[in-house]
């Protein structure tokens, strides 16, 4: 792929929808951003949690995007296992993003049974 | 060694075989006293008194059977080699030694956790024996205190710490059981800590100690520094290094067949010998040629492949400056120092008479027979040291010298039993280090060895007549108690003979071979006819003040109370047994030991052995005998037949009261020392704690954290997301860092 | 362009899109709703992605638990949805300034240089996957894994196994732990006050 100077728009993006390394990482640096920005904007814990889920998935994407890549370097690598521990990891992930959203909702329902709110506006305990 | 033929069984000296066993089975020597310890420490108040103490005692045995069965494998091999005839005792027998790992590994230093039984500390250990005798009279003696089971826990943990102070094969080990020792010593003597008076003579005994210990511990370092080992095989391989037997300094080129090419030839700069020890020097000289590297005293190995002189003075581990002579007189006297705290030697000697407030059986234990004598020990341990270091040699014979008079002095006019016998210890300490400052080390040990005997036996026998008092420890208050306490007595009286050095019993065998020593090396050397004075001084003191101890106690018409007179009765069996064991020791140890110790030790032939030293031998005798037969009879003279009751805290002679007010030297410490240092201590409350620690550091501290806090209080808005963004940019900002090249 | 890419395009522009509709929908029972797209279209890119085994773990365990338990939360709870204030601050306009520069910035990293060359992880990354003898790549890695004769393909449950219950053993064990530290803190956090 060539920069957009040189490859013209079509040429530029259809380098970067072809299934590729760069494509799977880009897509998963959009995703990370998008659950960044949900993260940091919304003022719903929930929301905030689910967002939370995305950026996890997008980590998830990018192991198991290296891992593909990976498996083909077998010989290079001092790791025999270095590609199935991309897909371990991401399973690994999965596990602890079902740990975090239980321990995350059990706090939310606890909060709203003592402020019926779960608006970070409200939850300001600790201001000054 | 005929007189380890007779103790011994004919399987063990036979069996090499064994020895793996008995060398990996040193620690069970130190480990027993510890589960007898804890055993009491964990079940404290449980046990009732009998249980806990009959626990220590087992314990206290159990390690001396063990240790016992060590030291005659250790000197086991000594039967099979008898044969090839010729060779010295001592190169016969091959120490114990064990390592179980490495401790302290940092740089270039390296301290494994060892045990080691050589002769030298066979011997101690064997020493050390005389504890389960103790602890049998202390489960009498403590039967009716509320607190038996501390008691004998602490005495347990006592055990342990002076085991591996005994055993352990590099001076950091040493140390550790030096500092345990003093711990226990510390416990046990503030043992009844309610009488405010006792535990401050606890607390003294630990400040003293603690002077000492520095000294120690600067040694240690100082030996590190300059030998990058504080291994006592190790270093000694090293200065072996150093050594020829000849007279005066130069240097000798030495070729090492065995060494790679280019550093087969090496400069060794010998040290000029000290009159008297070149025999001690010959022995470590042989480390210098392969063939006998067997052969080193007390059971050093050379280790020499791991040193390399390189062509230089200074081995490179030197810090820069330090010559041979340097290093080694200033770890010795550093050292010495530490010996001088433990064994209370002038000027720390202090602690050791107060030391007497704790329990009498302590007293006799540590106090006498075993933790004091540690410096001496130490000094011995180290003697291949000291004799590279004649400086510090003489400064041992001086401080020993004058420890010996000036205790024995003040011993003359004390009315309390136990401090009589206090002062007696620190004068016989000094004796041993005369013995060990004039290169007789085998015979300081020797007199280790018998003083341990009598002077446990007289500090059992005065707890003894203690306890019939009902506490009473004033002499003046005694008198007449010879047919009340007839085993008493008699023990006593054989203690009081072989302390006051009286043929053939224990300490005259002892005492009179360091003073013929003493006389020996005055013959190069005219200080040490003033030195080997002060011992004929204090020999006739000690004679003088042990018969007075006996002359106010058991003669004359008894002055206790009426009260206390009903109650007197002789001790029981727990108590007298014990005593009569010791008496036994106390009689015999000296003619039985004398002439097999001392060349099993190895630490130097002795003077007195040399044949042309016999007129110095037989002046010694004639000395030595009169100075003892006179101070005896000039006793008996005034407190047995005259009855003479001293009153020395009402007396206008001003020599009874110098000697009875200890020369004013307690005085001393506790104004003018505490003094200078109570200034010294004001003027760093005032400007280090006052004004930089509570003011600048504490206060300081909490007010620029509460104006700090306040300011920045004001930036947390409590908005979870705002701190989310605030992680976000972070991480955004090490990411471009990372990503920057 | 074959049918390889693009289900990849579609797989990958159903995440985007449904993941902004996730943060941007003001009614969080939407948000979670639209998590469902997001999921398969992950799930998708994982089969693409030679994952099989973990596609199938994502759609049990993301879209069959997790977001059955936030819907769960939410009916439980019952919220508004949200109203944002109109008010100018810091604290409204910061975050999506921040990740639009790092969108911003990936593009615009596209853009000038475009993709680095193609390096060998380049090339690994497209070669096939499937255990076969004319690749010798493929071969050797299987053969090191301890596969011996048959090789399983990459992610399949066997191939994932192996390492999970040998290298990666410890910290399978410690996720375990895990789950069960934050099950029992989730029940005594949701318990009502005894």
């Amino acid at each position: 792929m060539v920069p957009l100077a040189e490859a013209g728009v079509f040429g530029w993006l259809l380098g970067l929808f072809s299934f590729k390394l760069v494509s799977c990482l880009a897509l998963a640096g959009a995703i990370f951003a998008i659950g960044a920005w949900g993260v940091l904007a919304r003022r719903n814990v929930l929301v905030m949690l689910i967002s939370v889920e995305l950026m996890l998935n997008a980590v998830m994407l990018t192991f198991v995007s290296f891992s593909r890549a990976l498996v083909n370097m077998g010989p290079q690598l001092s790791n025999p296992y270095a590609a199935e521990g991309g897909q371990i990891f991401a399973l690994f992930i999965i596990a602890i993003a079902a740990a975090e959203a239980a321990v995350g909702l059990a706090i939310v329902i606890s909060y709203f049974r003592n402020r019926q709110t779960v608006d970070t506006r409200e939850i300001r305990a600790m201001k000054n | 060694m005929e007189f380890l033929k007779d103790i011994l069984p004919e399987w063990i000296t036979a069996a090499d075989k064994f020895r793996p066993v008995y060398a990996n089975g040193l620690f069970l020597i130190p480990l027993l006293p510890l589960l007898g310890f804890l055993t009491n420490a964990v079940s404290r108040g449980k046990l009732s008194a009998g249980v806990s103490g009959a626990v220590a005692s087992i314990a206290a045995f159990l390690s001396f059977v063990w240790a016992y069965l060590c030291f005659a494998s250790c000197a086991g091999p000594l039967a099979s080699v008898d044969a090839m005839g010729g060779i010295h005792p001592a190169m016969k027998t091959v120490p114990l030694h064990a390592v179980y790992g490495t401790w302290i590994e940092a740089g270039g230093f390296k301290c494994s956790f060892g045990l080691m039984m050589d002769q030298l500390s066979g011997v101690m250990c064997l020493v050390t024996g005389v504890r389960t005798l103790i602890h049998i009279y202390s489960m009498g003696y403590m039967a009716h205190d509320k607190s038996v089971a501390r008691y004998f826990s602490y005495l347990n943990l006592f055990l342990f710490s002076m085991l591996v102070l005994i055993l352990g094969d590099n001076l950091i080990l040493t140390f550790v059981g030096w500092e345990g020792v003093g711990l226990c010593s510390y416990l046990l003597i503030g043992f009844w800590y309610e009488d405010g008076e006792k535990a401050a003579a606890g607390m003294k005994a630990f400040v003293f100690n603690r002077v000492g210990d520095l000294g120690f511990i600067l040694g240690i370092f100082t030996l590190v520094a300059a030998f990058g080992t504080a291994d006592y095989i190790a270093t000694t391989g090293k200065i072996g290094t150093y050594t020829k037997p000849v007279v005066g300094p130069r240097k000798v080129i030495e070729v090492d067949e065995a060494a790679p090419e280019g550093k087969r030839e090496r400069l060794v700069v010998v040290m000029p010998d000290h009159p008297g020890l070149l025999d001690y020097a010959e022995g470590l000289s042989m480390v210098s040629t392969a063939d006998s590297m067997a052969k080193l005293p007390l059971g050093y190995k050379a280790d020499r492949g791991n040193f390399d002189l390189s062509g230089t003075m200074g081995p490179k581990v030197f810090p820069a400056g330090w010559t041979f002579k340097f290093a080694i007189t200033l770890a010795c006297l550093m050292l010495f120092i530490g010996a001088c705290g433990k064994s209370a030697q002038l000027p720390l000697y202090a602690w050791l008479p107060d030391a007497m407030a704790g329990p009498t059986p302590v007293s006799a234990l540590i106090h006498a027979a075993t933790m004091v004598t540690a410096g001496v020990y130490m000094v011995v341990r180290m003697a291949p040291f000291y004799v590279m270091a004649p400086d510090a040699l003489e400064v041992v014979a001086v401080v020993g010298a004058c420890t010996a008079l000036f205790a024995a002095l003040i011993g003359l006019t004390q009315t309390d039993i136990k401090k009589v016998l206090a002062y007696s210890t620190v004068s016989q300490l000094g004796y041993m280090f005369l013995g060990a400052g004039v290169g007789a080390f085998a015979l300081a040990i020797f007199h280790v060895v018998t003083h341990a005997f009598f002077k446990a036996l007289l500090f059992l026998c005065s707890g003894s007549v203690i306890h019939a008092m009902s506490g009473e420890q004033d002499m003046t208050k005694m008198g007449g108690l010879r047919k009340y306490l007839p085993v008493t007595y008699w023990t006593m009286l054989i203690g009081s003979i072989a302390l006051a050095g009286i043929f053939p019993f224990a300490g005259w065998w002892s005492k009179d071979a360091i003073l013929a020593n003493v006389l020996a090396k005055a013959e190069h050397d005219s200080m040490y006819w003033i030195l080997y004075l002060m011992g004929c001084v204090g020999a006739f003191c000690t004679a003088f003040y042990s018969f007075r101890l006996i002359g106010l106690t058991f003669f004359g018409e008894c002055r206790a109370s009426d009260e206390v007179k009903h109650h007197i009765h002789e001790s029981p069996p727990s108590m007298t047994v014990p005593l009569m064991v010791l008496a036994v020791f106390a009689v015999i140890s000296g003619w039985w030991l004398h002439a097999d110790l001392v060349t099993f030790l190895f630490i130097g032939k002795e003077a007195v052995q040399n044949a042309e030293n016999e007129h110095v031998h037989h002046l010694n005798l004639l000395i030595t005998s009169a100075a003892a037969l006179g101070g005896v009879i000039a006793a008996c003279l005034i407190y047995i037949k005259g009855g003479k009751i001293p009153k020395p805290a009402q007396t206008r002679n001003p020599l009874v009261r110098l000697s009875f007010n200890k020369f004013y030297l307690e005085w001393f410490y506790d104004h003018v020392v505490t003094g200078v240092f109570a200034i010294f201590a004001e003027a760093l409350h005032l400007f280090v704690d006052v004004l930089i620690i509570d003011f600048l550091i504490v206060n300081g501290v909490g007010k620029l954290v509460r104006g700090a806090g306040g300011a920045l209080r004001r930036t947390q808005s409590g908005l979870i997301n705002v701190y989310a963004t605030g992680i976000l940019v972070g991480a955004l900002v090490v990411l471009f860092y990372l990503l920057r090249g | 362009m074959d049918l390889v890419d693009l289900v990849f395009v579609l797989s990958g522009l159903l995440c985007l899109g449904s993941a902004c509709a996730i943060v941007t929908r003001k009614n969080p029972v939407y948000s979670v709703i639209c998590m469902l797209p997001f999921f398969i279209g992950m799930t998708i890119l994982f089969v693409l992605l030679s994952a099989p085994f973990l596609a199938a773990m994502q759609m049990m365990v993301y879209g069959g638990a997790i977001l059955v338990v936030f819907l769960f939360v939410i009916m439980l709870i019952n919220l508004r949805p949200e109203e944002l204030k109109d008010d100018f601050s810091l604290q409204a306009y910061a975050p999506p300034a921040i990740v639009g520069g790092m969108l911003g910035g990936l593009i615009l990293s596209f853009v000038r240089h475009g993709i680095p060359a193609e390096s060998a992880l380049d090339r690994a990354f497209s070669l096939p996957v499937v255990p076969d003898a004319n690749n010798p790549h493929l071969a050797r890695s299987m053969e090191m894994l301890g596969f011996g004769g048959h090789a399983p393909a990459l992610g399949s449950i066997e191939s994932i196994s192996i390492p999970m219950f040998k290298q990666y053993v410890v910290p399978f064990e410690l996720i375990s732990l895990l789950i069960v530290v934050a099950v029992l803190g989730a029940v005594i956090l949701a318990k009502k006050r005894v």
